[in-house]
């Protein structure tokens, strides 16, 4: 599962068992959605260091080998 | 007020996610390409099992695929047949997904013990949050050089007329946008690169070593990486603006563009110019070469072991889907 379904998830499960917000949210959608755009910018900058290293990496055998 | 709570919420929230799944990686890094195409398998196969022996579903399904009882059986069997050929794949490759294997398991080791490495993307989205501010206050800088202007139904600020001059200082800034996110982006992978290759070699302080390689060496070599990604992207940007004018039987010089453009994005070159940049920049912190020799040498390399390096690519858009939702 991907950081950003996990992260709208989350929020839609707030949004849908906590009162207060259960009440006061009329429409979900954009916050669901400004949610995900938070979460996917995030995971992009977290995750890229994987993908960097591991390409980084598979050049470096490739020279070696 | 309370929507506001709730989107602040989702930074920390996906923060904490990130790290759980790059612990859940770090923890199964060995087996995590394994673990995936056993859950791709029992999925597949639990699935087209389950639309087998469930001719219920006729009566409860209202999808017309599934309802139908020939197109129930199709897409059973095309599950199972998807199953079967993933194991067959994974047969044939099976030298090169452990190689993947091993490249993901070691950049896992890679991260656990440089785990500061990771606030460095971090820092570099908030620097260019700043940046993205200073453009749109620049923008509306040269929008308020225009002569102002009063209309009846406008929204409520000062309208100005935009002579063309202002236009083309437009487009530059949008150019000079693209290019300095770019160039943020990529300081990042060429230290982050840096960093991998150093601690490769054993080194003391790679992360130390690659930004001290990346500010007194090679900064160049990452603007020019990210001017070619900038031009790619301020392309693109001007075939999106041309697009929806363009009518059907148009000739000259924009049918001629929109061909020329249609042809660069079925090559997919942006995707491939960022295999390319990478690589080029993995060769740059190995042998300390120039930007166009590095890239020059990285691609052959890769073109040399084409094989390999797809079996490698797809392991690693795999591992981003499950990661992040996103190939690349």
């Amino acid at each position: 599962m991907g950081i950003t379904f996990l992260t709208v998830f989350v929020i839609y499960m707030l949004i849908q068992y906590v009162p207060s917000y259960r009440e006061k949210v009329q429409d979900a959608t954009l916050i669901l959605v400004i949610a995900g755009l938070i979460a996917f910018t995030i995971s992009c900058f977290f995750i890229s260091v994987y993908s960097d290293a591991m390409d980084a990496i598979y050049t470096t055998y490739l020279l070696e080998i | 007020m309370d929507n506001y709570v709730l989107i602040i919420l989702a930074f920390p929230i996906s923060i904490i996610l990130a790290l759980v799944i790059m612990l859940f990686i770090r923890l199964t890094a060995s087996c995590f390409i394994y673990l995936l195409i056993i859950v791709t398998f029992a999925v597949l196969v639990c699935f087209g099992i389950y639309l087998l022996i469930m001719p219920s579903l006729q009566g409860h399904s209202t999808h017309p695929l599934i309802a139908s009882n020939a197109s129930r059986i199709l897409i059973a069997i095309g599950a199972l047949l998807l199953a079967i050929l993933i194991v067959v794949m994974a047969c044939c490759f099976r030298k090169r997904l452990a190689l993947a294997s091993s490249i993901v398991k070691v950049s896992a080791n890679f991260v656990s013990s440089n785990c500061g490495i990771v606030f460095l993307p971090l820092l570099l989205f908030f620097v260019m949050i700043l940046f993205i501010a200073l453009w749109i206050l620049e923008a509306l800088g040269y929008y308020s050089l225009g002569t102002p202007k009063t209309g009846t139904h406008q929204y409520p600020f000062q309208h100005f007329d935009i002579p063309q001059w202002i236009f083309a200082i437009g487009a530059f800034h949008v150019f000079y946008l693209l290019w300095t996110l770019f160039f943020l982006i990529e300081t990042g992978s060429f230290i982050v690169g840096g960093a991998a290759v150093s601690w490769y070699y054993k080194r003391d302080a790679p992360y130390g070593e690659a930004s001290e390689r990346y500010r007194k060496k090679h900064i160049g070599s990452v603007c020019l990486g990210s001017f070619f990604m900038a031009l790619l992207g301020f392309i693109k940007f001007l075939y999106e603006l041309v697009t929806p004018e363009q009518k059907e039987g148009t000739t000259g010089c924009l049918a001629t563009y929109k061909k020329f453009c249609d042809c660069i994005c079925c090559l997919c070159t942006s995707f491939l110019f960022q295999w390319f940049n990478s690589g080029a920049f993995s060769v740059i912190n190995l042998a300390g070469d120039s930007y166009c020799t590095a890239a020059g040498r990285a691609f052959s390399i890769r073109l040399n072991n084409i094989g390999t390096t797809s079996i490698v690519s797809i392991v690693q858009a795999v591992t981003l889907v499950v990661c992040r939702s996103s190939p690349s």
